[in-house]
């Protein structure tokens, strides 16, 4: 059986009006999604997190590349709003006061994407109710607006819209990262509950590397339109091979005054701009151990096995550094002396 | 030339006094119909000098309108309605505005998120920081324009001498907060305020801003008051927490004391919500439908407290010390 979603070699450049130059936003990227799992993409502004996202919903259209959902190409007019894909994909933005409809109550929000679906009156109103229930929504809520509400509840509603229609794939663009840390909290538990009901898959995208290690199965880090790792969410935390990532994971803070991150490996600067990318390896402006291949040729990904890929021709010199302790598994046994 | 720095009343500060002191600070802000909103209800805060302190709390708890009140800044409709406010033993709302504009700016400083919306687009990076040494030092346009190198130096900006020239508009995001930060630090305040500096970076650029932040502050034996909503900030770059909940001060403690021990219940549930287990959380955690509607007269968490009992909603608890600089405004505080 094929995966759910199948990203192949995924190329977006937007041209620049008035030159021949173009944003290099998306350089060949290829993942894989399977039925209720949890892939996480990371990566700094700019990495083309939010790109990959708009061209898996045939929000925006890929320069080059397949996406293959459920078996099935997409492009070319097979997007969200084909019959057959219809409710099948959906999608949770990052800043949900903007997303929700001022105007309109909250049952009328929730129950909006079943419009297109042909279902009854009826149908859709039990639908609604059902799933103001899991998302935790009281039932008096449905007939407020969304000015009402607080942000974290505003986001339940983003979910709830998307979960309405029982989809098989939810592309979450920093669902979180415009909330509270107690809002954010009650937004993961509220969609790992969801997958466990549900079943769904989820592409999250996010910054938040605390949030993605506790919620998805694999991450997949890109940086500047391209994938620098990939694996299982504990191997890569515990055990970065790519100079980014390790960078990336060495940069995360954590609420403890003992768990200073231990800076074996920093990266210097800011990610360059996407315009007329020179070829090689992108972080090589970055990057400590840069060579004269780094900058000719991009690394071809070396298996490091249990689906743990690594695009970096120095990965073992990372791998000399030593693992750093995963921080956030720390924090956790902290956590739950402190707290108990 | 005389700087403005010299025209200011002489102080009447003597050592033992705190760099900054707050006492008792009430602010509200105004509307046309509804009663007032009242954003900061009796802060008191003292800093002393090379302390860099650290203000937590989610947003609508006033941490913005505190710095902005120390600042002298205070927004309208909003208006300081008690309480004192003193930098070096000298009461704010004494100074007349000419002596408040030559303190803020020489010796008060604050970096704030948003660098693009913070820098003046028409004026080239060069222009920006010589115009705060030229007004607060009196330094002149050559001299300046040195200081403003060496600020872009300081705060680690590749090529500076190429940047003095540039305008804010052709800097990455990082590399303009640095700009607004060489801005702030460069007359060497005594105080800075950084409200919440990093939070719209990168992480990677976050903690290159903050280990610069934090160098360039201690380099300089200044004291600072950092403005986040990222408790894991306090952690790693303060001496000193402050926990802010609507508009109240609710715990004070050094971080190693409030990270091993935290005592209010609300700071406990702000470290729950970053332990990704639903256990821990839902032990610190009142659930969404069993929150009371208002503080009224009792403490302003009651709402929210799982360990709340009668007398929390009805008496409002004082901001107590519990002896090792640590303070907590709750009647029954954890592990006490």
């Amino acid at each position: 059986m094929s995966s759910l979603l199948e990203v192949q070699n995924l190329v977006k450049h937007f041209p620049i009006a008035g030159s021949r130059r173009k944003v290099q936003a998306i350089n060949g990227v290829s993942f894989s999604i399977e039925r209720g799992e949890t892939v996480s993409l990371v990566g700094e502004s700019g990495s083309g997190k939010t790109t990959i996202g708009r061209c898996l919903l045939g929000l925006i259209e890929p320069t080059a590349g397949g996406i293959f959902f459920k078996g099935q190409a997409m492009g070319r007019g097979v997007d969200v709003r084909a019959k057959a894909l219809r409710g099948r994909l959906q999608m949770v933005f990052q800043e949900p006061a903007e997303s929700l409809n001022p105007r309109m109550r909250i049952g009328e929000i929730l129950g909006e994407p079943l419009l297109t679906l042909g279902m009854s009156r009826g149908d859709r109103d039990r639908r609604v109710a059902e799933t103001a229930a899991l998302i935790g929504l009281r039932p008096a809520l449905l007939d407020v607006r969304p000015a009402d509400l607080s942000a974290g509840l505003q986001q339940r509603v983003g979910i709830g819209r998307a979960i309405v229609t029982r989809p098989d794939l939810i592309v979450l663009d920093e669902p979180t990262s415009a909330l509270d840390p107690t809002a954010r909290a009650e937004i993961v538990d509220l969609l790992k509950a969801l997958q466990a009901d549900l079943d769904t898959a989820y592409l999250f995208i996010s910054h938040d590397l605390s949030t993605v290690r506790f919620l998805s199965h694999r991450v997949v880090v890109l940086y500047l339109g391209s994938i620098a790792e990939e694996g299982p969410s504990d191997r890569l935390f515990a055990a970065p091979r790519h100079p980014y990532s390790a960078g990336l994971l060495a940069s995360v803070m954590l609420p403890h005054p003992s768990l200073k991150a231990e800076r074996r490996l920093t990266l210097e600067g800011e990610i360059p701009s996407p315009i007329d990318l020179p070829p090689g390896c992108p972080l090589a402006t970055r990057c400590p151990f840069t060579e004269s291949r780094c900058r000719d040729v991009s690394p071809p990904p070396s298996a490091l096995g249990g689906g743990h890929l690594v695009h970096c021709y120095n990965h073992q010199k990372v791998a000399a550094l030593g693992d750093v302790a995963d921080q956030l598994t720390r924090f956790q046994e902290l956590a739950s002396r402190i707290l108990a | 030339m005389q700087s403005q720095a010299d025209l200011m009343p002489p102080s009447s500060a003597s050592p033992s006094d705190p760099l900054l002191r707050v006492e008792g600070l009430h602010v509200s802000f105004r509307h046309p119909v509804d009663p007032p909103t009242e954003a900061l209800r009796g802060i008191d805060l003292t800093i002393e000098r090379g302390e860099m302190v650290g203000l937590v709390g989610e947003s609508g708890a006033g941490k913005t309108t505190l710095a902005r009140a120390i600042m002298g800044l205070v927004p309208q409709p909003g208006r300081i309605d008690a309480g004192t406010i003193s930098f070096r033993g000298q009461v704010m709302a004494d100074l007349g505005d000419d002596a408040l504009r030559a303190i803020r700016g020489r010796n008060l400083a604050m970096v704030i998120p948003n660098p693009r919306s913070e820098l003046n687009p028409v004026l080239t990076v060069g222009e920006q920081i010589g115009n705060v040494v030229r007004h607060h030092l009196g330094l002149g346009r050559s001299a300046a324009r040195a200081a403003a190198l060496d600020m872009l130096k300081a705060v680690s900006i590749p090529d500076p001498a190429r940047r003095l020239d540039a305008y804010p508009h052709e800097l990455s995001g990082g590399m303009a907060q640095r700009v607004v930060i060489a801005i702030a630090l460069a007359c060497s305040p005594a105080f800075v305020i950084s409200d919440d500096a990093t939070s719209g970076l990168d992480v990677t650029v976050q903690a290159q801003i903050l280990d610069l932040l934090r160098t360039l502050i201690r380099a300089k034996d200044s004291s600072a008051l950092f403005i986040t909503r990222d408790i894991a900030i306090t952690a790693h770059f303060c001496d000193r927490i402050v926990v802010l909940y609507a508009g109240e001060v609710v715990e004070v403690a050094t971080v190693d004391t409030f990270f091993d021990r935290p005592t209010h219940p609300y700071s406990l549930m702000l470290l729950a919500a970053f332990s990704h287990s639903a256990d821990l959380r839902r032990r610190w955690t009142v659930p969404p439908d069993e929150t009371l509607p208002g503080a009224g007269e009792g403490c302003v968490f009651a709402p929210r407290c799982v360990r709340r009992q009668p007398r929390c909603t009805s008496e409002h608890p004082a901001l107590r010390r519990l002896g090792d600089a640590r303070a907590v405004r709750c009647h029954f505080p954890v592990g006490i």
